[in-house]
């Protein structure tokens, strides 16, 4: 009998949304890769009753991405003269 | 152009009977198109490939490169062993370049110092290189290590690398007359106090071959300007680097990364990046620090920080957006209401400012009040996409419409 526990497992999961609860673990973990930290929001801005505040602004970093051309300049050629 | 004549007068002796093709089929370069007959495996974040050995019969190859000696004191680098094939009968001149990588075992990356010379004389020549580590935690490996040789792919160290090249091949050439020879030491005698004399304080004085005064940057202020754009340094890690790496204790590993703030500073902010975050002298440093401990729920270290970015920096409105919403995070409402109030007076307020206002005041009761922080936002940025709906709910009856009851009541007494 043990040979029907697996197939009857899976199909109690699949009546009872399996296959959702799969889908929502993929939603759930997509945050976490955007790397949300700091301190929550309050209860009221998530249930909508006040407006949800904005972030902070993020550090700024030591190389800014649109000053430095991404190819290093060619060699200047040596000068004698 | 003293510091190119007196070069040619050291090789002078040789180039006497060197190969037709003047003067610059005498030098090499080593370099991002250096010619080198061993590659490296490269990953896309990082390095690049390098391109294989050109054909050209003119051009040096290097054939071997090898962990030379660990430095050993401050302001000293490592070298590597670099063996390199020369091309043709004469001697040639090496120059190294900015940009190169050697790679070793386990991540030990090294890059040669720019502004390096070498005269190559035999057809088969090994040279000392000095070259500085670009990650902080890699173990050095031991000496006679094969190492393999890979184009940077990053862009703030090979900005790095050529504003080292161009402080120590030009400006030194202009700072050095504020060099005085005294009893045969070099040392900057000037009453002068400015930029230019402070780079000639920093720089380490020498004699080249032909007499001429050579100035080099401090190693240290080199290694730290490189670690700030590979691993993030600030002056905080620099001092724990130093007591790791030369068993400082505490205060005077802080007072060694003092020291060597100002240098490497220098070097960032000439070789066009934001230096502003490397030390406490400056507001953006805290602002950094604050949003580091906001990250890690730390308000009240994030209130400070943001704060002392202020202090340094009245007119800095991130750091008064920042502060505002670490202050609506720690429950502090009113506070929070007067950083942004503070934040939105300022002519550079963004978008952002005045919805957080408007978000604090309503949060406070005040819903006129946020009904007209949030027409700014509007006025702003008209596709913000939650701000309609809260004037609506801040100022159902629209109470809040400045501009065009202004303009109709004028119209009405022009009318009347």
């Amino acid at each position: 009998m043990k040979w029907l526990v697996l197939p009857a497992l899976l199909l109690a999961l699949c009546a009872c949304g399996g296959a959702k609860k799969l889908e929502g673990r993929v939603v759930q973990s997509a945050p976490k890769a955007v790397e949300v930290t700091g301190p929550k929001a309050s209860p009221e801005e998530v249930a909508g009753d006040v407006p949800a505040l904005r972030g902070p602004l993020d550090a700024q970093p030591l190389v800014p991405p649109e000053l430095i051309p991404p190819e290093p300049p060619a060699d200047p050629e040596p000068a004698f003269d | 152009m003293r510091r190119i004549t007196a070069l040619l007068a050291a090789l002078l002796p040789v180039v006497a009977h060197a190969s037709e093709g003047g003067l610059h089929a005498l030098v090499d370069r080593l370099s991002t198109r250096l010619d080198v007959a061993l590659g490296g495996q490269a990953d896309a974040e990082h390095y690049r490939p390098l391109d294989p050995p050109g054909d050209d019969p003119a051009r040096a190859v290097v054939i071997a490169v090898a962990m030379g000696t660990h430095a050993e004191g401050p302001n000293e680098a490592d070298t590597l062993k670099v063996k390199v094939r020369r091309p043709g009968d004469g001697p040639r001149l090496l120059l190294v370049d900015a940009g190169i990588v050697f790679r070793g075992p386990g991540g030990a990356d090294f890059v040669a110092l720019p502004n390096q010379r070498f005269v190559l004389e035999q057809p088969e020549a090994e040279l000392a290189l000095e070259a500085l580590p670009i990650w902080p935690d890699k173990p050095t490996p031991p000496e006679g290590t094969p190492l393999q040789a890979v184009r940077s792919n990053d862009p703030g160290l090979i900005a790095v690398l050529r504003t080292v090249q161009r402080l120590e091949a030009e400006d030194a050439v202009r700072v050095s007359r504020y060099v005085k020879d005294k009893d045969g030491q070099l040392a900057v005698d000037t009453f002068v106090d400015n930029q230019d004399v402070s780079l000639a304080r920093w720089m380490a004085w020498s004699r080249d071959a032909a007499g001429q005064i050579r100035g080099r940057l401090p190693r240290d202020a080199v290694r730290f300007a490189i670690l700030a754009v590979t691993a993030g340094f600030t002056i905080q890690e620099t001092a724990d680097w130093l007591r790791l790496h030369r068993s400082m204790d505490m205060n005077p590993g802080i007072a060694a990364a003092w020291d060597v703030a100002k240098p490497t500073e220098y070097i960032l902010e000439r070789a066009g990046l934001n230096h502003r975050v490397f030390s406490p002298n400056h507001a953006l440093f805290h602002f950094n620090q604050g949003v580091v401990a906001f990250r890690k729920s730390d308000l009240e270290g994030a209130e400070k920080y943001f704060r002392k970015a202020m202090d340094l920096d009245a007119q800095f409105v991130p750091a008064r957006h920042n502060l505002g919403v670490t202050l609506y995070r720690a429950g502090k409402y009113d506070e929070a209401s007067e950083a942004f109030l503070m934040a939105t007076g300022m002519p550079s307020a963004g978008a952002d400012d005045f919805y957080n206002r408007g978000a604090t005041l309503y949060r406070l009761g005040d819903k006129l009040g946020a009904a007209r922080a949030f027409r700014k936002v509007l006025e702003l940025n008209p596709r913000d996409p939650d701000v309609e709906s809260w004037i609506e709910r801040a100022d159902p009856e629209g109470r809040t419409k400045p501009a065009p009851a202004k303009a109709g009541k004028k119209k009405k007494g022009g009318r009347k």
